[in-house]
């Protein structure tokens, strides 16, 4: 899971739409990676905090925003280990809603966030950025600073014309469309209009995953049980898809692999 | 630090330990579970010469210093390690190649674990500090023993206060690990050395042995080296497993001649028959393992594309190579192998097989002494007598003389230490005199693979091979010029040592047409 140079690979999971999945698939793949062996990071980047409160970390932050944006020791004294052993967190509050005012005043502001990764990407074999539902200048700092994009997509008709909005302004803003991996969240598959609007997106855009991840009350317990769903509950069908999508993007991000070579 | 590991009493006293421990800290036991490490270092034991421990568990290839606190370096990985070049790209595989200089890894020992944990939570029920506890057993082979039961403090990042209060309690009332203890206990338990191929043959020759019990006890160490290497030949993991043992055969072999006085002429003859057989029936796949592993270095003296275009001439070789490996195999098969092994056995182990020589019962340095002077001698003859026009030939004849040398000096060794100087010198000027034979018959093996491709319709390689075999011979012209520098040194080595070596004084200074007075 690292570069020829022995960094660890960033990925992110974004949307500009918000109540897609994308806390429930960072918290549950940045898990799954750790307890594969990879020294994983999860950055939560989102002023709601959730992948924070999933993993029960406490963060009392000080100047949260302030910190992630001076990078370095500043931003390491935040991490926090979680109950997982090689899972660490790097903490988000409620300051980090401002977070795009404050690039806005930094000089090469869309390269803040990688500069920022820079020393953690030797300390760690994966970073999992959770981003929040923007498409604004952090937006794309996280599209600079990842090596690969992880969209999850409703089957729904407005969250496919949000997708066709994320990759219009990825191609917009000149950005690596190859980084961008989607896969369908929260899918119903007994719903006929999910299944078509899925044939119908897969027709109209590449870089699909093949793993679905179920519209399930388990991922929605992950809530009250403040974990992981494949640790509380291991053998469970949704924590079954949660793995398969980890193998899909392992094989993406793994060695001698270069995020976006695979055909969709 | 993340994480400091305690040794702790076994048994009862050790539960109980763990009790107070978990009872102290209000800690919270988690599902125990087992765990497999396995341990691997090179035929020679580079690794742990260079006090480092390669491990793999649960998925995990890590490479740990064994004389620092710091954290392994890590990579995941499928399977077992074979070599650094087979690792996915990263810190491990470099520090690995570095090390191993690709050599093939080989398992060391495994250990198992029984792994029982424990968690401290906070208010909110957070995991702040984790505890294991490990019972160990450690296995190679047939052997297995059991290690003292450990404790590990892992520190959880942001919350180093609760860690430093179990660690304290803990190192009030435990012995702290030192960096690579387990390691090293594991090694002892088990008796064994990672350097294993290249303790085989260690000569244990005392000064008080008569010269027949001397060159037997050298004819079992180098037996022992034989049959410890077959395995690994087999498996192919590794080219220097059939290096040592002809190594092996050859210092056999030159035991015999050399101190041929010891024993009854007729079996020494046999069994050096038996040797010279099984040291030619590796000269093929010697030979082309050494110009595979020259690949490199031979496509690195051309430029493209003519570099580029060497590449079916080595895949023709290592055919070549591959066919050679399974006529070995078939010799090691062959009832022709198990009788020689069987000779070179007897012959070692009992007295009346190689029966006792007209010097036999002297002392072994009486005639090994005598015997390490003459060959320095043999070696100096030929040197001197090459000056100014040396040929592959007369280079290749020295060559031998100085490994006739170097074998005996090394079985001496422990009687004379003084010979390391000397050694070392001698090993120096050997380099130098291998490197021009490889290049001689490595230059006649291309040519040979050349044509023989070429009659098979292959004929897109003969440029570059004709442009590689002009650089071998210019390379081996520089070599060459090394050469009377080389010798010069080592024979000033000679004037320098302590006995045995100050019998050829005399002999030496007049060669020499010198007044050095030497010691």
């Amino acid at each position: 899971m690292v570069d020829k140079s022995g960094r660890g690979r960033v990925m992110a999971v974004y949307h500009l739409k918000g109540g897609v999945g994308k806390t429930a698939a960072a918290v549950n793949l940045a898990y799954i990676s750790a307890a594969s062996g990879y020294r994983t990071l999860l950055c939560d980047l989102d002023p709601q905090s959730s992948a924070t409160y999933y993993l029960r970390v406490e963060p009392r932050l000080k100047h949260a925003r302030k910190v992630l944006l001076k990078g370095g020791a500043n931003v390491s004294g935040n991490i926090k280990g979680t109950d997982y052993d090689g899972l660490d967190l790097l903490p988000a509050d409620w300051s980090h809603r401002h977070l795009t005012t404050s690039l806005d005043r930094v000089s090469k502001s869309r390269k803040r966030l990688r500069s920022i990764l820079g020393p953690f990407r030797r300390e760690y074999d994966l970073i999992v950025l959770d981003s929040p539902a923007t498409a604004t200048l952090l937006a794309e700092n996280i599209f600079v600073a990842s090596d690969l994009v992880l969209v999850p997509v409703v089957p729904s008709t407005l969250a496919a014309r949000a997708y066709a909005n994320v990759r219009a302004f990825i191609r917009r803003k000149g950005y690596d469309e190859g980084k961008v991996w989607a896969f369908f969240s929260m899918v119903e598959a007994r719903k006929k209009m999910h299944r078509a609007t899925m044939a119908a997106m897969k027709e109209q855009f590449p870089g699909w995953l093949g793993t679905a991840i179920p519209y399930a009350a388990d991922v929605e317990s992950m809530g009250s049980a403040r974990a992981p769903l494949p640790a509380f509950l291991p053998v469970a069908a949704a924590t079954g898809r949660y793995r398969a999508l980890w193998d899909e993007l392992a094989a993406v991000l793994g060695p001698g692999s270069t995020p976006g070579s695979q055909s969709a | 630090m993340s994480e400091s590991t305690f040794q702790i009493p076994g048994g009862q006293a050790g539960r109980q330990w763990l009790r107070e421990l978990s009872t102290h800290h209000r800690l919270h036991e988690q599902p125990r579970r087992r765990a497999e490490s396995v341990y691997f270092d090179t035929f020679d034991g580079r690794l742990a010469a260079h006090s480092r421990a390669l491990w793999i568990s649960e998925g995990i290839l890590r490479l740990e210093r064994l004389d620092r606190p710091d954290e392994p370096v890590r990579i995941a990985l499928e399977g077992p390690p074979t070599s650094a070049d087979s690792l996915p790209p990263g810190e491990v595989r470099n520090e690995l190649a570095a090390l191993t200089r690709n050599r093939a890894l080989l398992k060391l020992f495994s250990l198992r674990s029984e792994v029982r944990s424990w968690s401290k939570w906070n208010d909110d029920r957070k995991t702040v500090v984790r505890v294991l506890s490990s019972n160990d057993e450690v296995r190679e082979g047939e052997r297995r023993a059991r290690l003292n039961p450990i404790v590990v403090v892992r520190r959880v990042r942001g919350y180093g206060k609760d860690f430093r209060e179990i660690r304290d309690w803990c190192a009030a009332r435990a012995v702290p690990a030192e960096p690579g203890s387990r390691y090293r206990q594991a090694l002892d338990a088990l008796e064994l050395d990672p350097a294993r191929a290249a303790s085989l043959g260690r000569l244990e020759i005392s000064a008080a042995m008569t010269a027949a019990e001397g060159v037997r006890a050298m004819l079992a160490a180098q037996y022992q080296v034989v049959r410890g290497n077959e395995e690994g030949i087999r498996g192919d993991a590794d080219t220097e497993f059939l290096h040592d043992f002809r190594v092996a055969v050859r210092r056999a072999r030159s035991f015999l001649g050399q101190l041929r006085d010891a024993f009854a002429p007729k079996p020494a003859a046999a069994l050096r028959k038996s040797l010279s057989w099984l040291g030619k029936s590796t000269n093929t796949l010697r030979d082309l393992d050494v110009y595979l592993e020259q690949q490199p270095a031979y496509r690195g003296m051309l430029t493209e594309p003519l570099a580029g275009d060497l590449a079916p001439l080595f895949e023709f070789a290592g055919r070549q190579r591959q066919a050679a490996f399974r006529e070995f195999v078939a010799v090691m098969d062959s009832d022709a192998y198990r009788d020689a092994l069987r000779r070179w056995r007897a012959c070692a182990g009992d007295e009346d097989v190689l029966g006792v020589g007209g010097r036999g019962s002297e002392p072994i340095l009486r005639l090994a002494g005598p015997r390490v002077a003459r060959q320095c001698r043999a070696v100096l003859e030929q040197g001197y007598g090459l000056r100014g026009h040396a040929g592959p030939d007369d280079l290749h004849s020295l060559r031998i003389e100085c490994k006739q040398l170097r074998y005996l000096t090394e079985a001496v060794a422990e009687l004379v230490p003084e010979t390391g100087g000397v050694v070392q010198r001698l090993k120096k000027l050997q380099d130098a005199l291998g490197r021009i034979q490889d290049l001689t018959v490595h230059e006649a093996r291309t040519q040979e693979f050349a044509r023989a491709m070429s009659l098979a319709g292959d004929r897109q390689v003969m440029p570059a091979v004709e442009v590689l075999a002009s650089r071998m011979r210019v390379e081996r012209e520089l070599a060459c010029a090394k050469v009377p520098g080389l010798f010069e040194q080592f024979s000033r080595s000679l004037r320098e040592a302590e006995p045995p070596y100050a019998l050829l004084l005399p002999w030496l200074l007049r060669i020499q047409g010198g007044t050095d007075t030497g010691r």
